[in-house]
């Protein structure tokens, strides 16, 4: 059994166009309904979405208990690695009662329009705010033993430390100490996680897949580990071991892998991510190449490259770097920066000629190269192919190879 | 994450079942709960029948292919079930994709 007290909300993705009800609390319950036998899941609803949020219940086999608002929150996502648009915006959000649980197992959530106080044997807490993440026991929440599963900004913002990104296990052990927690989970995307006990520091591994959608894999992740850490009771790092399996699989294969299946372990079989020790201290460079003269395409070469660079990575983009010019001036700067990078993102619809080139010149080169596009025929194509480089139609599925790649080279 | 409200809250809504218009198409509708057996016998334009289900009081939209349950979808599937049991619609289910590991559908009227 697992009680879940977490977030419903609206979810919109403009790419890829996705529409759902779900948020933190709303996808943790439903991501387990084959592993766990009984999951209660107790939520805030606004009126106009109860009847969805009902029908969420009978599809997952959730034994739900809500408190209707006013309002739900919704969440409006250009892609899967684009801070979202929130709606109320969240100074404006009405702040509703506090949903009070006492149970055995629990895992609890931050929320956006309340809170929830909770008291439990054994609680996994995701505090899920960006911004202003509170302390789990801030609210008067006990617990006999306590996990925290929190990614590295919130970590820091939860210690007050000034701990660079990458230093995650002396960002757990202060967390570890400031929560009396027994366990600290401190989830780093694409680098995997970094488990802390009071005796033990464990990485864990992400996953290379090649679709990512990652619209709530947290959420997956805190579910996951808190069935088997929380309800079955192993040992943390074989449960977080099993959380990032399944979370990878939920970013791959979204239709088979949501809800999580019971067999997740013996199906999905991926490579785990070749996590280097001095990344990304020694960080890979990503030659940008794509056109530049439209609005929209000016958009996502400006997204790819903050998305590249918020993975740690160093950025060369023609755009940005060397801007609009004359040939003899430009071309020469940007083969100088080909040489030295060591991948290439390539956005490719429109068949502009300079991007061309430059896939050619880096394959010419042995680098490797992700061609993210979406719209052109299988003859256009053909060289990009025949040459090994990845034809990715996603566009944070691009990104996400393109970090791999730069990873391992 | 961006604190920034929106005034102009387009597109459809997901769950407002009470007075609904019925859409001639729901789209674009992720399927989730899927049978890979089941997956593998079905493609792009593959048309799929909709089955409402109820459990504890909760309903559920299941699609079905020739007797066998591909999975279930949740966009909308309260104003679908509405729509077919309080309104008296007809709808079936058309796969739109298959890529990207996600099958797409869209839920459109027959009568």
């Amino acid at each position: 059994m697992l009680h879940i007290v977490g977030g419903t909300y609206l979810e919109h993705c403009l790419e890829p166009a996705r529409n759902e009800l779900f948020g933190s609390g709303g996808r943790a319950a439903s991501a387990l309904q084959f592993l766990n036998g009984e999951v209660r899941f107790t939520t805030y609803i606004g009126k106009n979405e109860i009847a969805a949020l009902s029908v969420l219940a009978g599809t997952f086999n959730i034994h739900l208990k809500k408190i209707e608002i006013p309002q739900t929150v919704s969440f409006y996502y250009h892609h899967c690695l684009s801070d979202p648009s929130i709606y109320p915006a969240v100074s404006m959000i009405e702040k509703s009662d506090p949903i009070t649980i006492t149970d055995k197992n629990i895992l609890r959530f931050g929320f956006l329009e309340g809170d929830a106080i909770v008291h439990g044997e054994r609680v996994v807490y995701d505090p899920q705010n960006a911004f202003n993440p509170r302390l789990f026991c801030e609210n008067g929440s006990t617990a006999k033993e306590l996990a925290v599963v929190a990614n590295v900004n919130e970590c820091r913002k939860l210690t007050g430390g000034l701990h660079s990104w990458y230093e995650a296990e002396e960002l757990g052990r202060k967390l570890l100490k400031k929560e009396q927690a027994q366990v600290v989970v401190v989830k780093q995307g694409s680098l995997g996680a970094t488990v802390i006990t009071e005796t033990e520091t464990f990485n864990i591994p992400a996953y290379k897949t090649t679709n990512v959608w990652s619209i709530g894999s947290g959420d997956i992740f805190a579910a996951v580990f808190a069935h088997f850490w929380a309800s079955v009771r192993i040992n943390p790092i074989e449960a977080a071991q099993l959380a990032s399996l399944a979370t990878a699989h939920y970013c791959n294969a979204y239709t088979e892998a949501f809800p999580v299946p019971k067999n997740f372990q013996e199906i999905a079989k991926y490579e785990p991510i070749n996590r280097r020790n001095n990344f990304p201290q020694d960080a890979k460079q990503v030659y940008l190449a794509g056109p530049f003269f439209t609005m929209g395409e000016r958009w996502v070469i400006d997204q790819a490259r903050n998305h590249l660079t918020g993975q740690g990575f160093n950025v060369f983009s023609p755009l940005h770097d060397v801007g609009y010019g004359e040939a003899e001036d430009v071309a020469p700067v940007d083969i100088e920066a080909l040489r030295e990078s060591d991948v290439v993102f390539a956005i490719l619809d429109g068949l502009d000629a300079g991007t061309i080139f430059e896939i050619g010149y880096a394959r010419s080169l042995n680098k490797p190269v992700i061609a993210f596009v979406q719209n052109e025929g299988e003859e256009n194509l053909k060289m990009i192919k025949g040459t090994d480089c990845e034809i990715v139609n996603d566009f944070v599925s691009a990104i996400y190879r393109t970090v791999w790649a730069a990873m391992e080279t | 994450m961006s604190s920034s409200g929106r005034n102009d809250v387009g597109g459809p809504t997901l769950g407002n079942s009470g007075d609904i218009k019925c859409q001639k198409i729901y789209k674009p509708i992720n399927l989730l709960s899927g049978d890979p057996a089941v997956l593998g016998k079905i493609q792009v334009g593959t048309e799929l029948n909709l089955l409402i289900e109820e459990i504890n009081g909760n309903k559920s939209l299941r699609l079905v292919y020739q007797n066998e349950y591909v999975g279930s979808i949740t966009s909308f599937a309260s104003q679908i079930i509405n729509c077919i049991e309080q309104q008296g619609h007809t709808y079936v289910a058309v796969v739109l994709s298959m890529e990207g590991g996600s099958c797409v559908v869209e839920v459109r009227m027959i009568s």
